[in-house]
């Protein structure tokens, strides 16, 4: 009797949450009645600019909406500046007219999974307040822009390779 | 003495399924009314400001107080250190205290005719207008217009009998995501693809209305309309081209949208659309 109780229960259930009742109002991807909130992995949110003290101000700016809106800020760091020389040159000639020294900074803020339709939101609002001269780029995380921030190290390369010719002549 | 405790779990068991049996037949009580809706998406197209805005008084304010502390924290920068030193050379020279190094150095560029050379450069380039030719002619088909503002884009299609003014919409097809269907819609629209970045899979907002009676009452037909909205920004500012599926296009500021948008519609739309005071 148990038996019968707990199968006549099991296909109660079953028919009431059966897709078949809501196939004419919603579209077929949806196959449960609660909605699916997918969450992204690590994300970048990248800002470069030529003026570091615009710079610097909106990536505080955007470390404080990010932790406002309730999403998870793993680090804010700042990547090495890029020095950049432009030469302008006189009309049809190879004469230097001027010479710029320029510096691209860069800032990143990143953040962890984050809900996706709140994602649409966040980017929405940084890209309106963007500042002028500051380009944004938001990516996920890849192990080069770790790499990007350290200074190699020079002698443990070299001795690295010493060491690889020694183990392949020994080899040999 | 264990069938006085099977009994006990039976009755349990019965009790919360005559639970959840209420709350399944609730459910289904709305589904079995067979209100049939149709589910359309809707494209939020926007061209977002190119320039920006002018500031307001107190944001003048703030912006100078702001850059006079930036310069007192700071420290001497190259090229103050380099005037610094020169008009120190310039000094010893005169009351002549001067060296051979301070002779050789001061026949060299100096610091001063840097500063004044690329004081005259800046005072000669030309800054674009912030108002374009667009915006005197008040063309609403180009993307130029309003620089420092967003611009939405707007179509006059025909639902049923009369025309409206509302962001572009179209029916969902079967086998299509929600988005697809936007995407869809706004490739439909125009002629040629029009560059466009749509931001993720989730709708922004949503418009809900009944059609008229006359068609509700007709078996098979829906009852209605839920329009779920895309937001998508515009990539490239070539101008678009009306396709078939709509009669007219316009690219709208936020004070137009009164004029245009009927009512309750631009109510729901304003929800989801960034401030712009």
């Amino acid at each position: 009797m148990f038996k019968q109780m707990l199968s006549h229960f099991v296909k109660a259930q079953s028919r009431q949450f059966s897709p078949c009742l809501v196939k004419s109002q919603k579209p077929d991807y949806f196959n449960s009645i609660y909605p699916v909130e997918s969450y992204t992995g690590i994300l970048n949110i990248q800002l470069k600019s030529y003026d570091f003290t615009v710079l610097e101000r909106f990536s505080s700016f955007v470390h404080r909406i990010s932790e406002n809106i309730g999403v998870d800020v793993l680090d804010v760091w700042a990547t090495p500046s890029k020095a950049i020389d432009v030469v302008t040159f006189q009309k049809n000639s190879h004469i230097q007219q001027d010479k710029y020294h320029l510096k691209e900074y860069e800032r990143n803020v990143q953040i962890d999974s984050i809900p996706a339709s709140l994602l649409s939101v966040l980017m929405e609002v940084i890209h309106t307040s963007l500042p002028e001269s500051v380009k944004l780029s938001i990516h996920s995380h890849e192990h080069q822009y770790d790499e990007i921030r350290f200074v190699p190290d020079l002698e443990l390369k070299a001795l690295r390779q010493e060491l690889d010719e020694i183990t392949s002549a020994k080899n040999k | 003495m264990a069938l006085p405790r099977t009994c006990i779990n039976l009755s349990r068991l019965t009790s919360t399924s005559d639970k959840i049996c209420m709350r399944l037949s609730s459910f289904a009580s709305t589904q079995t009314a067979k209100e049939k809706w149709d589910l359309l998406s809707a494209v939020c197209l926007e061209r977002k400001p190119v320039i920006a805005r002018n500031l307001l008084p107190i944001e003048k304010e703030v912006l100078s107080m702001a850059q006079k502390m930036e310069y007192r924290l700071s420290l001497k920068s190259d090229h103050e250190i380099q005037l610094e030193k020169d008009r120190q050379r310039q000094e010893r020279i005169k009351q002549g205290d001067a060296d051979d190094s301070d002779m050789d150095q001061a026949s060299l560029n100096s610091a001063q005719d840097f500063e004044d050379a690329s004081v005259e450069e800046l005072s000669k380039f030309p800054f674009a207008d912030r108002i374009t030719e667009a915006d005197k002619e008040k063309d609403q088909k180009s993307l130029d217009r309003m620089l420092d503002r967003h611009l939405l884009l707007v179509v006059r299609q025909k639902l049923g009998t009369s025309s409206v003014w509302i962001l572009p919409q179209g029916q969902r097809q079967e086998g299509e995501t929600m988005r697809q269907a936007a995407e869809r819609v706004l490739a439909e629209s125009f002629d040629g693809k029009v560059q466009s970045r749509f931001l993720g899979n989730a709708p922004c907002g949503f418009y809900k209305y009944k059609y008229p009676k006359h068609i509700r009452e007709q078996d098979g037909n829906s009852i209605g309309a839920k329009v779920f909205f895309f937001k998508a920004h515009v990539t490239s500012d070539s101008p678009l081209k009306k396709g078939s599926c709509i009669e007219d296009f316009a690219w709208l500021g936020r004070d137009e949208l009164d004029s245009y948008l009927p009512e309750k519609y631009r109510k729901s739309v304003t929800e989801f659309l960034i401030d712009e005071d």
